[in-house]
């Protein structure tokens, strides 16, 4: 088979998912109710823990970096929303085909709309941990700035984003089982190098730590927005080069192994 | 119009979890089951699943695939599903092509009856409306009634695939691909299905249905093809075949 037609079956494929809107809004949605399945809170378990774990934490690593608790409360909540979407995108995407495998071969459906449905099922989580936000940010009396419109936009750069990430790691992973745990591992630890419990602006040194991490960025475009109502040009010329730079990367390689996954599962 | 063709069409498992000396080629060339097993130098292990099938279906076909276990059958209608791409040659598919390999999957346990109705519905590629609007029908002929208001897990694992076999066999489709059914639920509801895949099979253009059974072949089909170690040994009338390779009937 020629490059030509296996790029237009990978754009078919991607035709596909964004076509099957109703499968995989229903089989994300589905996977978040069933994750809470019979629990009297549901889905806001997912707003809970987050706030359970900001709450005891916040008070404590605010008076071990010096701020305001309330401000470090509500920073910290923003970055790990933000790192649990993308998080959860790249990393479920690894495990998103093996498990599916009964939805591909039954009824066909595209590689590209599984992955859609991880991103749905990512974003709802998002969306009622967000509501946590707003709840904490007017109880804490936080000023709120135009700049917030800006916001769907970011969550698409982030999204699109984690989105190239999960497609490569969805391609890899099926193939080399090991790079799942492995992928594991190596994001536990870019957790704590990326500023999500710390600040990057307490010392100089670890301000060049974090403009050198993909991730700060990507977190940034989100939390600056909302926290200090700035729009970090760095930042966001960043998060879309790296948008660019992946798909440029990622798509080809989509491309090339599609029709191999099917034998990997 | 309904089309299906293959041409020159193989299909090489790659083997990636065996031991190499487990299997010796010399045992492995004779058996009786299975397809050609591919072990050469520098290359990784494969399974010959298909070997070089040529095959044309038109409107009006209902072809039986007959053949020995690991013949090949299921890994030709997995082809024909568009789930693996062959590994070498082509396929020409025209048509809405409804694969009915795996009756239960698609099922979320967890959901009741009729939210599967509309989950299935969507994943055979019904619109919302579309699903929602054969909800009633599918809930009559399963013959559930109130069971469809709880969660599927709590059903028997008869009554899941009633609910299962009347939502797969009320979505229309051209090219209808079968594996091997045993009838769903007790002696009452085998003879309803009898008549609803019937249906199903005579409203679709093309069937393929894989089967051990000449008698339900004989039912449902017109043309018959036998499969051997991944190559079609056999095609032609259905009746031809049959007498050619008949079989100990189960």
């Amino acid at each position: 088979m020629n490059n030509r037609n296996q790029l237009a079956l990978a754009v078919e494929d991607f035709k596909r998912g964004f076509k099957d809107k109703g499968v995989w809004l229903a089989l994300g949605w589905n996977d978040v109710q069933g994750r809470y399945n019979r629990s009297k809170l549901g889905v806001f378990w997912a707003s809970l823990s987050i706030l359970i774990f900001v709450c005891s934490l916040g008070p404590i690593y605010s008076r071990l970096f010096n701020v305001s608790s309330p401000d470090y409360v509500l920073y910290l909540m923003l970055g790990l929303i933000v790192w649990n979407y993308m998080h959860g995108i790249i990393l479920e995407s690894g495990r998103e085909y093996v498990n599916s495998v009964n939805y591909i071969v039954s009824f066909q459906l595209s590689y590209f709309t599984l992955l859609l449905r991880v991103v749905w099922r990512n974003l709802v989580v998002l969306g009622y941990q967000m509501l946590v936000f707003l709840g904490l940010s007017i109880l804490l009396g936080k000023t709120w700035y135009l700049s917030w419109i800006i916001i769907p936009v970011s969550l698409l750069i982030i999204t699109v984003n984690a989105l190239w990430m999960g497609v490569l790691v969805s391609v890899m992973a099926t193939r080399f089982r090991d790079l799942g745990e492995l992928l594991n591992n190596i994001f536990r630890l870019v957790f704590f190098v990326t500023p999500i419990m710390w600040m990057p602006e307490i010392r100089s040194d670890l301000e060049i730590v974090a403009q050198l991490n993909p991730f700060y960025h990507l977190i940034e475009i989100y939390r600056g927005a909302l926290l200090s109502g700035s729009i970090e040009m760095t930042s966001w010329i960043i998060s879309l080069l790296l948008a660019f730079a992946g798909w440029v990367v990622a798509f080809p390689v989509f491309a090339v192994f599609r029709s191999r996954i099917a034998f990997w599962i | 119009m309904s089309k299906l063709e293959l041409r020159h069409v193989c299909l090489d498992y790659p083997v990636y979890d065996s031991q190499s000396r487990s299997l010796r080629r010399s045992i492995t060339q004779r058996l009786p089951v299975g397809g050609r097993i591919r072990r050469e130098k520098g290359r990784r292990t494969s399974i010959l699943a298909l070997d070089d099938v040529s095959l044309s279906f038109d409107q009006g076909d209902r072809v039986a695939l007959f053949g020995h276990n690991g013949a090949g059958k299921t890994s030709l209608l997995k082809v024909l599903a568009g789930f693996y791409e062959p590994t070498a040659g082509s396929m020409v598919r025209e048509g809405r092509v409804s694969a009915l390999l795996n009756l239960m999957s698609g099922m979320d346990v967890n959901l009741n009856g009729y939210e599967n109705i509309l989950l299935c519905g969507m994943l055979y590629g019904l619109s919302r409306k579309e699903a929602l609007a054969r909800t009633d029908d599918i809930a009559e002929f399963s013959e559930l009634g109130d069971y469809l208001s709880m969660p599927v897990r709590l059903l028997s694992s008869g009554m899941i695939l009633r609910l299962a076999f009347s939502i797969c066999t009320s979505i229309d489709c051209d090219i209808l691909l079968l594996d091997e059914w045993v009838g769903a639920g007790d002696q009452a509801f085998i003879e309803k299905t009898k008549i609803r895949l019937s249906e199903l099979v005579f409203r679709s253009s093309i069937l393929i249905f894989a089967t051990h059974s000449p008698l339900v072949a004989k039912q449902l089909c017109n043309k018959a093809i036998y499969l051997e170690h991944g190559c079609v040994s056999l095609v032609g009338d259905i009746d031809e075949v049959i007498d050619r390779y008949q079989t100990p009937v189960a």
